[in-house]
């Protein structure tokens, strides 16, 4: 059997793959500039650098979410954006929550 | 502080290979090794796990494979439960002690053995190209089988329970979920294999996200350096398993990691 013809992404499906190959790619980078800090004893700069690592791994799922939202707008499909507002508003009571 | 930064690299490469491999985040034997083999307490080990399995999360997002399979709106709808446990886990986290801790993982790692015992044999199944897959079913090219499957979600129910249990077991212990979601989506609720396993790989880093900032502002990310590892580590190993996911013997691999988890199990439970 051949293969389908695979359906075009929409714009938001190409910047949702960009934004999570970017980040991926920001994440590594800045995890292994605060490693090697670290390992010539750049106290400092290397939490800076790791936290800021691990904050991007943290904000990529909600970005995820955020676009997945903007997808089922441009859809008009009003069920799975209120399903993606409900994430997106879970998510911001516990980071406001337990950060304040 | 450098040969645990290796060992939890190694760790992480371990989990991430997993998240590959089988679909989860790996978190399950992540936190053993760095609770039991490192001397973290339970609560720093499950924050490190998390930042980890952020890091397969955002490896299979990445991935254009993936994203051909992963199912956005399964993916959201079962993320309100997954999340709304992640939440409630979170608010409770600091009302438990590090025994009941031990206690509940060591429940936790028996069920998601016997889950990976049970579902050796599992096959997929394919409605047909005339069926009508739903609101949240789908149509994929399988390139194992060369056919375009369709599917659609039955029993939605169960895979909110599971994902509002997997939530809560992401705050407390670590773990993603993928272990206990995966199997789910895929022997109750009719997703195929990999649909399931890329779904659920989006699914666990929203769901992660609650525990790491409650983890963090509990003081139990020390200085980011083996949350860093776990990641880097996770991050190659995840590489390393899309490389092996085409020759691995995955029911091998199954078998292997069903009896270390009733292994660790046992270790929980019995001291």
């Amino acid at each position: 059997m051949t293969r389908p013809p695979r359906p075009q992404p929409s714009p938001i499906q190409i910047l949702s793959r960009q934004l999570a190959q970017a980040g991926l790619a920001l994440s590594l980078a800045v995890l292994v500039s605060g490693l090697a800090a670290s390992m010539a004893g750049a106290v400092s700069t290397s939490v800076s650098l790791l936290a800021m690592g691990c904050a991007v791994l943290v904000v990529m799922p909600v970005v995820a979410v955020f676009l997945v939202l903007a997808e089922e707008v441009r859809r008009r499909d009003w069920l799975f954006v209120a399903a993606a507002v409900v994430v997106i508003a879970l998510i911001a009571y516990t980071t406001f929550d337990r950060l304040r | 502080m450098l040969s645990f930064a290796i060992w939890t690299l190694l760790a992480g490469a371990v989990a991430g290979s997993l998240g590959a491999l089988l679909g989860i985040g790996g978190g399950v034997l992540l936190v053993p090794l760095l609770h039991s083999f490192l001397g973290l307490s339970i609560s720093e080990a499950a924050a490190v796990s998390l930042v980890g399995v952020l890091a397969v999360s955002a490896s299979t997002a990445a991935s254009p494979k993936a994203r051909e399979l992963f199912n956005a709106r399964l993916a959201v709808l079962m993320l309100i439960f997954s999340v709304s446990g992640a939440t409630f886990g979170a608010k409770v986290l600091d009302l438990l002690s590090e025994t009941t801790y031990e206690r509940i993982f060591g429940l936790t790692a028996i069920a998601v053995a016997l889950i990976l015992v049970a579902r050796l044999n599992h096959h997929d199944e394919d409605l047909g190209e005339a069926a009508d897959v739903g609101l949240l079913g789908g149509r994929f090219y399988d390139e194992y089988t060369g056919a375009e499957i369709s599917y659609a979600v039955r029993r939605l129910p169960i895979g909110a329970v599971v994902s509002f249990v997997a939530g809560v077991l992401a705050s407390f212990l670590g773990i993603g979920g993928g272990v206990l979601l995966v199997p789910t989506l895929n022997a109750w609720c009719g997703v195929p294999m990999r649909v399931a396993a890329a779904t659920s790989a989006f699914m666990i880093g929203a769901t992660a996200v609650p525990g790491v900032i409650t983890h963090y502002a509990a003081g139990n990310l020390n200085g980011f350096e083996l949350a860093a590892a776990a990641s880097l580590g996770a991050m190659a190993g995840y590489r390393l398993g899309l490389r092996l996911s085409t020759r691995a013997p995955v029911r091998g691999l199954k078998m292997l990691m069903a009896g270390v988890l009733i292994v660790i199990a046992l270790v929980y439970l019995v001291r």
